[in-house]
């Protein structure tokens, strides 16, 4: 369960790391996560996740 | 007359029609769902925008009508949920195919598996993010444009779009790789 704070953060660096170029974007991440190892991979998985909703939505429908 | 009341300002007028707008989502979803012809699709945003012409048929505030769309997806999410519900018993899992959730729901036993799931885990969303929610049901359930769901939600269609990327990011991630 998030807390309302932590979800904040994640939102923040979120919505910050989509703004950067893919490359740019570990490098920030890994910067800005301040020694939190969980807030990192939280906010990567949601990138993760959010690139694969880029790729399918590009595919067009198959019916 | 309550579309009057709710046209003369009155919005509790408006929440009070959420049982007449429902029926009518209802039946123009029948029609689609329960059509001889196979693989008929049913697009929420062609339904809502029907229930909004036949009911409203009228001009009215642009806030006004960001109002019934809200309702509309709200009673569009819960017909589509009980559709799905009772034609995913019969058969679940299968396809590994990714929802894009770009596109309104469709029909089939793959769709209402998604239905289900994207229930649940919207569910989910709104216990961490209750407005995140309400952006997807909108969006989603409801066909609205970003400028329209801005409009509903009262913020700005730019933290719509941002909004909604990240809450699509997390409702895929809830829903994991659908795999048989």
């Amino acid at each position: 369960v998030e807390s309302a704070e932590r979800w904040r953060r994640v939102e923040e660096l979120f919505y910050a790391a989509l703004e950067l170029e893919p490359q740019a974007a570990p490098a920030f991440l890994e910067q800005a996560r301040g020694g939190d190892t969980e807030l990192l991979r939280e906010v990567q998985s949601l990138l993760n996740s959010s690139e694969r909703t880029l790729r399918f939505a590009e595919t067009p429908p198959s019916t | 007359m309550l579309l009057q009341q709710w046209r003369g300002g009155d919005d509790g007028a408006l929440d009070q029609l959420m049982p007449l707008i429902y029926h009518e989502l209802r039946r123009l979803a029948q029609r689609c769902l329960y059509s001889e012809r196979p693989g008929h699709t049913l697009r929420a945003t062609a339904l809502v925008h029907e229930a909004y012409m036949r009911l409203i048929d009228a001009d009215v505030e642009w806030h006004d009508r960001a109002h019934f769309y809200a309702i509309a997806a709200r009673a569009m999410r819960r017909i589509l949920v009980e559709y799905a519900r009772a034609h995913t018993r019969q058969k679940r899992g299968g396809g590994n195919e990714q929802v894009p959730l770009d596109e309104a729901v469709l029909v089939g036993p793959e769709a209402a598996a998604i239905v289900t799931d994207l229930d649940d885990a919207l569910q989910k969303l709104a216990a961490i993010d209750p407005r995140k929610s309400d952006i997807v049901q909108l969006l989603f359930f409801g066909g609205l444009t970003y400028n329209e769901t801005a409009a509903a939600l009262d913020i700005s269609p730019a933290t719509v779009h941002r909004e909604w990327k990240l809450a699509k990011a997390w409702l895929l991630r809830e829903m994991g790789p659908r795999q048989s």
